[in-house]
């Protein structure tokens, strides 16, 4: 909900409490679901009110949400907004319970070289629907890849780049990294703006939303859901696109419309698109063992730490992760929807809060939280220093998501192309052999012209 | 405000990238190989790493983006600078003064960067320290680091 917060910072900062008090994983995932689709919905706040999306994939929400606040329907925008979220949230889980056990039976005959190409698509796919260019990307991702190569090689012991640091023995921590590379840096950039600099924001009206609205826009809401759902579960997309992609397509299918004016389908579409999309990133998260989004990459990484391989093989290893999660996002969605309305007065007022107080708070728990992964001031300072080439990487416009995916997946993607050379016995074929290879190619490849279509309709969308 | 030339912030980064790059191939020199690896070794991985970046950091050098972006203001790091001197100062002091001290020093300077008066200042971080503490050491049973004189 607050501008430059994001989900990724409010996991980074929470991991290493959860981590330290050894919570199960089970309730670790959900609680970090339930902050990844809860800041979809918080995000709108400040998108409606205040003309400011907590993150990318709110920017949509902004355009017509915010021209009905400013004609005075703010509350029936949140309301709609909240709606909206719902539905997509929730029929999306069902999506979700459906599609998942069906890929985990396909992914079941994944072996070392299939996942290796897994990897590279994921990493492709990110790369390529990252803002920016993609060599940057790309450097992004082996930058992260370098990063986790610091450490005790797991496949034969030998330590490596460590200068004889016991600290690094055990490699980097991925959530010092995080911590470091986006809630140190945002601090920096931060400091960096003035505060004057923000939006007026629009007073809450009357959040009641009349039935005719609400049946008005269901088609608009059922159907961003479903292309959000699809959108969601391919590795890079995420969130962002979804809700371009849904605003896009009922600005065309709506005839006559108001969108770009206040028009109360504006904000169902990307709203609704959003939240399936979040829940939709879960499958390729939880069954391939692939995020397609930062936060997501976040999480995987908690899985990791918490000894969970997310992978073809979790619904029976871990069925209580897999479907606790699953069921804790349909309560979650109706603890949205029933707390947010009454609430969001309240939630409005903590946008109002002094920077001072939030970014001393923040700054506290990035510090205490790198401190208690291992009790060590050598985290502290790690986080600065990821803090500071963070802050010079995202001037010079290098996408971070990309360089966290290196880290999370840099010890697998290596342990699993080391054994595929084995097996083939040093013969890069066996990454073209199988038909699941060839098929990850093939999407891969796609994956890499993709953004320039989504580009054409975002930009479509702005012109009009 | 000026701004970098067309291409000139990525030529910049592309030659710290490359550098980069050459100074992480050469340090995998140094990993010690046992006498089998299969076909692929602990090093080989850091050397297909390192040549990627050196490669990439070329290509940016020889074919930047056309990115452009503001020169680094330095007066917004004489805000920063103290920042990133109140975080290393709590990390070498955390061991002596133990948490509550050591935090209520950085969270003074964090508080007085982004705005707030003294008084203000103060008792917002004393506020959050002492919250902090109760919560995180008593509640929840995490130590802070307990300096000198609690150990």
């Amino acid at each position: 909900m607050l501008p430059g917060i994001g989900p990724v910072n409010a996991i980074a900062v929470l991991f290493p409490i959860v981590y330290t008090l050894e919570v199960p994983p089970a309730t670790v995932m959900i609680l970090f679901a339930g902050i990844y689709y809860g800041s979809q919905y918080g995000n709108s706040i400040s998108s409606i009110l205040l003309n400011v999306p907590g993150t990318s994939a709110a920017a949509v929400t902004t355009i017509d949400g915010y021209a009905m606040a400013k004609k005075g329907l703010g509350g029936k925008a949140l309301a709609m907004s909240a709606i909206a979220s719902f539905i997509g949230g929730t029929l999306s889980i069902f999506f979700l319970a459906f599609f998942a056990p069906k890929l985990a039976e396909l992914a079941i005959n994944f072996g070392p070289a299939e996942y290796t190409v897994l990897m590279v698509f994921a990493f492709i796919a990110l790369s390529s629907f990252s803002q920016g260019s993609l060599p940057k990307a790309i450097i992004s991702a082996f930058l992260g890849l370098a990063i986790a190569a610091i450490g005790i090689d797991s496949t034969t012991g030998v330590s490596r780049l460590t200068f004889g640091m016991m600290e690094l023995y055990d490699g980097i921590d991925f959530i010092v990294v995080v911590i470091g590379f986006f809630a140190v840096s945002e601090i920096l950039i931060m400091l960096g703006q003035k505060e004057g600099k923000q939006s007026q924001m629009q007073p809450l009206t009357s959040l009641w939303i009349t039935f005719k609205e609400i049946t008005e826009s269901l088609a608009t809401s059922l159907r961003s859901c479903f292309s959000g759902f699809l959108i969601g579960v391919l590795p890079g997309a995420g969130g962002t696109i979804a809700s371009f992609i849904a605003y896009a397509t009922e600005k065309k299918i709506l005839r006559p419309n108001q969108f770009g004016s206040g028009d109360i389908r504006g904000v169902a579409a990307p709203e609704s698109a959003n939240n399936s999309a979040s829940v939709g990133s879960f499958i390729p998260l939880l069954i391939l063992g692939v995020p397609g989004s930062e936060t997501t990459a976040v999480m995987l990484g908690g899985l990791i730490s918490f000894g969970i391989k997310p992978g073809p093989l979790l619904l029976e290893t871990s069925p209580d992760v897999f479907w606790g999660l699953a069921a804790s996002m349909f309560i979650g969605n109706l603890f949205l929807i029933i707390l947010n309305l009454p609430l969001v007065g309240l939630f409005a007022k903590i946008l109002q809060t002094p920077r001072w107080i939030l970014m001393s708070l923040i700054t506290m728990l990035c510090v205490v939280g790198a401190y208690t992964i291992n009790g060590s001031e050598f985290d502290v300072l790690l986080i600065l220093i990821f803090g500071l080439v963070g802050y010079f990487l995202r001037r010079a416009d290098f996408p971070l998501a990309p360089l966290i995916l290196g880290v999370v997946l840099g010890d697998l993607i290596e342990t699993n192309f080391r054994r595929a050379m084995i097996y083939s016995g040093g013969d890069i074929v066996i990454f073209f052999e199988s038909n699941i290879c060839l098929t990850l190619w093939v999407l891969a490849l796609v994956s890499l012209f993709a953004p320039t279509l989504i580009n054409s309709i975002q930009k479509k969308v702005h012109s009009q | 405000m000026k701004s970098w030339g067309e291409g000139g912030a990525d030529r910049l980064s592309a030659f710290i990238i490359l550098g980069f790059g050459l100074a992480y191939g050469y340090a995998g020199k140094f990993i010690q190989v046992g006498f089998y690896n299969g076909d692929i070794g602990p090093h080989h991985w850091i050397f297909m790493v390192a040549s990627v970046l050196v490669l990439l950091g070329f290509g940016l050098v020889l074919r930047p983006t056309q990115h452009q972006f503001e020169m680094e203001n330095w007066e917004d790091w004489r805000m920063r600078l103290p920042l990133v001197g109140v975080i290393i100062i709590y990390s070498v002091i955390l061991p002596y003064t133990g948490f509550l001290g050591a935090m209520i020093v950085m969270m003074i300077v964090v508080a007085k960067l982004f705005g707030a008066n003294w008084k203000q200042a103060t008792l917002c971080s004393v506020t959050l320290s002492l919250l902090c503490l109760l919560l995180f050491d008593h509640l929840l049973g995490i130590s802070l680091g307990r300096g000198l004189w609690l150990k």
